[in-house]
């Protein structure tokens, strides 16, 4: 999943990040701490509504970092140990994640790229041009909540390593609501911190961020080869024993009937999972503000990096350690990266979930208070992002979120992918088709109805599809990507004839 | 001193990384691998912010 901290001159990261990390496009331009009300006066130097000029695009290299970094969240720790206790096979899970990831480096390649580097807008400026200012406030909306879940759900990773230290009980695989007083009073510390940090002092946690991405990726790897040992050692036989690497690999990986209460994962779910996981991002069409810097359209090659590193190694990681758990005792169930972390790597394990949690959580809960204050803008800053961690410590308090986190993010790609949609079909096909490309602006509107009936028939259809059992909701979003660019076409055409009649 | 700052960061996630080869290939016990990641740890975050920053600005 993505996280993604840091702040414009400490690193080139930044400068592509800061769109990303203030969806208004309110970037800020300082090293120096600077209040929030400081960093907006810089935000609007930062190509808020204009193209984003020669001289401001970077290099190849920048995007590698923040792609890599930004994709080794808290939350691989969670996914990883699901898609084992969701009974995948070997086979499955490492040919899945490799075709998926590629999937998803080519959506950003050959979907988002070309689009961002042409018109070299963001998202923001892009989606209001063609549905109207009032229009994007929706989507602010949407994506606001998205993230406050998706904080939610780091903060609960966060509160599993607390809750090693301070040995409180902590919530099974199947739990819905909180298991513990304790429980709740570790996600209430967590969360209430991430949300002050959040409100008060998010650069510094940016920076921080920035210092930790190396060090926690090779923390992530080291999960894998102590958890490699610790499992051939518990199993009790060699590897040779084993049938070699790819026996052991079937050992950890056994396939089977998933554990209760899950889905059983095929290839398929897999491949469609690492595709689409992201799916806001590349599809949905949120990373034109990212890749808008970018020379070149293959700079979106450089997401591979994220893929490979974060959902790839990260998530088989995290998987072998869930393995091991399971191994040494098959009623231990818990999906909870802080004991599994500490099992495998003591307390730089430890460190390292509190760490992976924290800085993913922060720039989150910032993003959904940016998303939720351009709805209210009279609100300060500091009062909504507080009320948004609020939100977000809530639903950290529930493990159903964390622990259901593969349905959450197919769920999270679903609703913002027609989006995705309405802009690959207003940029490339609109002028071929004769139909008028960036409507709202060039009509003067705030609001126009099409892409919103487009947005709400699309999520209406997915989600019945796959509340239905029709299509798995893993699946859903690949048709629906299809039927939301058809039906655009098809309203535009509606409602342009008509006006121009 | 940035230089020797960096070589220390760059040594310290080796720290990190050896141990746990060594403990897959079983030349040390666990205990002794978790205490060499976190020493690795605090070193690579008491080192690093001291040239990180100054080198990207």
């Amino acid at each position: 999943m993505r996280s993604g901290p840091t702040s414009p001159k400490c690193s080139p990261i930044v400068k592509i990040l800061g769109p990303t990390l203030y969806p208004n496009n309110k970037t800020d331009n300082t090293v120096k701490e600077a209040p929030i009300e400081e960093l907006e006066h810089h935000a609007h130097n930062e190509f808020e509504r204009e193209p984003v000029p020669k001289k401001a695009r970077l290099g190849f290299k920048s995007f590698i970092g923040q792609y890599a970094g930004e994709h080794s969240a808290g939350t691989e720790l969670m996914i990883g140990p699901l898609f084992v206790a969701a009974g995948v096979g070997a086979f499955d899970v490492i040919f899945g994640l490799i075709v998926g990831n590629l999937l998803a480096v080519f959506s950003w390649m050959f979907l988002c790229a070309p689009i961002a580097v042409r018109a070299r807008l963001t998202l923001y400026y892009q989606l209001e041009k063609i549905c109207g200012k009032r229009m994007v406030v929706l989507y602010n909306l949407a994506n606001g909540i998205m993230f406050c879940f998706l904080a939610g759900s780091m903060i609960t990773v966060s509160a599993t390593a607390v809750g090693v230290w301070f040995n409180f009980p902590m919530p099974g695989l199947n739990d819905v609501v909180p298991n513990s007083i304790g429980w709740v009073l570790g996600v209430l510390g967590v969360g209430a911190v991430i949300s002050i940090v959040a409100a008060f002092g998010y650069k510094t946690v940016a920076r921080f961020a920035n210092i930790a991405a190396p060090w926690m990726v090779l923390v992530f790897l080291c999960f894998g080869i102590v958890g490699i040992r610790r499992f051939i050692d518990v199993s009790g036989s060699s590897l040779s024993e084993m049938g070699g690497v790819w026996g052991l690999a079937n050992e950890i990986w056994k396939g089977g009937e998933p554990l209760p209460g899950q889905i059983k994962f095929t290839f398929w779910h897999v491949m469609f999972f690492a595709w689409f996981c992201n799916m806001a991002m590349h599809i949905g069409m949120s990373d034109l503000s990212v890749l808008r810097y970018a020379k070149k359209s293959w700079y979106g090659v450089a997401s591979a990096a994220g893929m490979y590193v974060g959902h790839f190694m990260a998530w088989l990681a995290a998987s072998i350690l869930y393995a091991l758990q399971l191994q040494i005792d098959p009623a231990n169930t818990g999906v909870l990266p802080g004991p599994m972390a500490q099992a495998a790597a003591g307390t730089a394990g430890l460190i390292c979930v509190i760490v992976a949690g924290w800085t993913t959580a922060n720039p989150t809960i910032y993003r959904a208070g940016l998303a939720f204050q351009a709805i209210v803008p009279s609100v300060s800053r500091f009062k909504v992002t507080l009320a948004t961690g609020a939100i977000a410590t809530l639903a950290g308090m529930f493990p159903a979120i964390a622990m259901k986190l593969l349905g959450f993010v197919a769920i999270y790609g679903m609703i913002l992918m027609p989006m995705g949609a309405i802009i690959f079909v207003d940029f490339w096909l609109f002028d071929k088709i004769g139909l008028k490309k960036n409507y709202a602006e060039s009509r003067g509107i705030n609001f126009y109805w099409v892409p919103l009936v487009t947005w709400i028939t699309v999520c209406s259809a997915c989600s019945w599809l796959a509340l239905s059992g029709k299509i798995g909701i893993y699946f859903v979003s690949l048709p629906g990507w299809f039927a939301a660019a058809g039906l655009y076409i098809v309203l535009s055409k509606l409602a342009q004839k008509k006006v121009h009649a | 001193m940035k230089t020797v700052l960096s070589i220390i960061s760059y040594a310290s996630l080796a720290l990190l990384t050896v141990p746990a080869l060594l403990y897959l290939t079983g030349t040390i016990p666990l205990d002794s691998l978790k205490l060499l990641m976190l020493i690795a740890t605090i070193l690579w975050f008491v080192t690093t912010p001291l040239w990180m920053e100054k080198d990207v600005n």
